[in-house]
């Protein structure tokens, strides 16, 4: 009986959540199907998808974007290496020993997470000037790599559960900081380091507002301002419906593909990230 | 698990009598050195930023010159009808998405738990959290085609005959508020599914049994069980959505840049305009910092709340 009943819960269950989920994915069906389709395609069948497919669209979206991907490989690939370098290191500093000034660092570090990047917006722009680095991939790999608190966060937490033992035996054997981080701390912690390489490549991808900000140079353009830039043209100057959707899906493949082939620490990273920060 | 970290984990402690030995000093003064990256990234690209947008919150900023003005900044800012708008709309945003995020991803969570078959709940958690992965620039300029004369929404509407409630969405400033606020419909995906779910999948096997064993049907155990256990999630993205929108202004900026007129102004945009239009720097730091105040707020008290609710666990 109650066998049933039970029966009947789920089926509504599925009938809800698939009323859910149309929508929910409606969006991004809407942008595949107009990335293939030509102007008069568009015009006729908006939202269904039409044959013959135009991957011209793609090879038209990629001649502008291929620019932007090579700049976002630099800055992101940069901010990130030096994000985690500095960032496991001061938490394999924190992590491991007891020193006078260790709390006041470590709440130096935190506080940070309470002044979210946005409300600095100005004076950090002013700042940017004032270095002189207003308009140079600088001006997005240096306030990037800052972003260090949830990283030494993580990682401390981390380090911490390490065996004291192994550091005992390695520093009996003349180890320096060093040969400790590097052979030690390192080698246990690859799937915590990977978790949030994933999560700064996440957010650094997303990132629109700062490089709107700081650089005005086309070349220097990021992917998601490129994006913003290219489909603005393409409405405001010739409508191409179709390419301007091939290139919000070529902008969106990276981290697609970095989901599928992690799905784990990506999901473990981004709510490490998005919880604490 | 901040308890545990300011309290130096008992393995890495070395023992407080050593504290001085040579042997000491000699490992720990290289730690300073360690550190040091970490404090100038810290110092230079937060704290220097934090502290000279607040002082120049009180004068005329630009880019060659810093006059005093006192409050001149603040008066402007809260006299400002213009303003004032902002902030309502900023409010209106914020609410709707506090009472969205205490309904659609919470009800898909609850359903997506309990499905018994391993692969649809597999494959639907899969599906809601994918969306997360689309960047979120990408999100907004798919939705702002959807605004579109010729976009999605209408195309819809058409196709319903209900073709005389087409309209340019976000040109129209009695609907471009509502257009932005709409963004994400339903508002299932992402990381808060992904929150409630981790709740809902950490609450003990014993305790679900144990309601249905007493007779409760699933509505019943959902709102007895269930959702009490959960509240520390419920809590936290309660004030993450509140933070979130805050601090945002991606969506106002890219599909109308507050526009027409201010009717879709919030604060953040505002202050983003101060430095791309009008240069006004001071007044630009004077709303980053009113801004900041009021997510700092939101911070202590999602800290008190979650502290409460972990001591209540």
């Amino acid at each position: 009986m109650s066998r049933k009943l039970r029966w009947h819960n789920y089926y509504l269950s599925y009938v809800i959540l698939i009323l859910l989920l149309i929508p929910t994915l409606f969006p991004i069906f809407v942008m595949l199907s107009i990335s293939f389709k030509d102007f008069f395609q568009y015009t006729g069948t908006p939202l269904a998808p039409t044959w013959p497919l135009h991957w011209e669209n793609y090879k038209a979206a990629w001649d502008v974007m291929a620019r932007y991907y090579l700049n976002n490989i630099i800055i992101i690939g940069a901010a990130t290496a030096i994000s985690l370098a500095v960032g496991s290191l001061a938490a394999y500093a924190l992590a491991r020993y007891r020193f006078p000034g260790r709390q006041f660092v470590f709440f130096v570090i935190l506080a940070v997470l309470a002044i979210p990047s946005v409300v600095i917006l100005v004076p950090s722009f002013m700042l940017i000037v004032q270095l002189g680095i207003l308009n140079t991939l600088w001006a997005l790999i240096l306030p990037y790599a800052a972003h260090l608190s949830l990283v030494i966060f993580v990682l401390t937490t981390f380090f911490s559960t390490l065996p004291e033992e192994m550091f005992e035996a390695a520093r009996m054997d003349g180890a320096g900081h060093m040969t400790l981080y590097a052979r030690l701390v390192l080698p246990l912690s690859w799937p915590i380091i990977g978790a949030m390489a994933i999560f700064q490549v996440w957010w650094m991808w997303n990132d629109y507002v700062w490089p709107s900000l700081v650089i005005s140079d086309p070349v220097k353009r990021t992917v998601a301002q490129g994006l913003v830039t290219f489909t603005d043209a393409l409405i405001n100057v010739q409508p191409e419906p179709g390419q301007a959707m091939a290139a919000s899906v070529l902008a969106s493949i990276p981290l697609v593909i970095l989901f599928l082939f992690s799905m784990r620490s990506f999901i473990a990273g981004i709510t490490a990230g998005a919880v604490k920060s | 698990m901040q308890a545990s970290i300011s309290s130096p984990s008992k393995t890495a402690a070395q023992p407080r009598k050593r504290r001085l030995s040579r042997a000491r000093i000699r490992r720990v003064a290289p730690l300073y050195l360690i550190l040091l990256p970490t404090m100038l990234f810290l110092v230079i690209f937060f704290y220097y930023p934090a502290i000279s947008g607040f002082i120049h919150s009180f004068t005329y900023w630009d880019a060659k010159s810093t006059t005093w003005a006192g409050l001149a900044n603040y008066e402007k800012l809260f006299t400002d009808k213009r303003m004032l708008t902002s902030f309502t709309n900023l409010a209106q945003l914020t609410i709707f998405h506090v009472v969205m995020v205490l309904t659609m991803p919470l009800l898909a969570a609850a359903l997506v738990f309990h499905i018994p078959h391993q692969r649809p709940r597999y494959w639907l958690r899969v599906l809601f959290i994918f969306p997360m992965v689309v960047p979120m620039v990408v999100v907004i300029l798919v939705w702002r085609w959807m605004y579109a004369m010729d976009g999605g929404v209408n195309i819809l509407l058409n196709a319903v005959g209900l073709e005389t409630l087409a309209r340019a969405w976000l040109g129209d400033r009695n609907t471009v508020l509502y257009a932005i606020m709409f963004v994400g419909f339903p508002f299932v995906a992402g990381l808060n599914f992904l929150v409630y779910l981790a709740g809902l999948q950490g609450i003990a096997t014993e305790l679900l049994d144990a309601a249905v064993v007493d007779g409760a049907n699933s509505i019943q155990r959902f709102f007895r069980v269930e959702l009490p256990l959960i509240r520390g999630q419920v809590r936290l993205l309660v004030m993450l959505t509140i933070i979130f929108w805050l601090r945002s202004f991606e969506l106002p900026l890219i599909m109308t840049d507050g526009g027409p007129g201010w009717a879709s102004m919030v604060p953040g945009l505002r202050m983003y305009q101060t430095v791309t239009r009008d240069f006004n720097l001071g007044y630009g730091s004077a709303i980053g910092t009113v801004l900041f105040v009021l997510i700092l707020v939101a911070t202590l008290v999602q800290m008190r709340l979650t502290r409460d609710s972990s001591e209540s666990l």
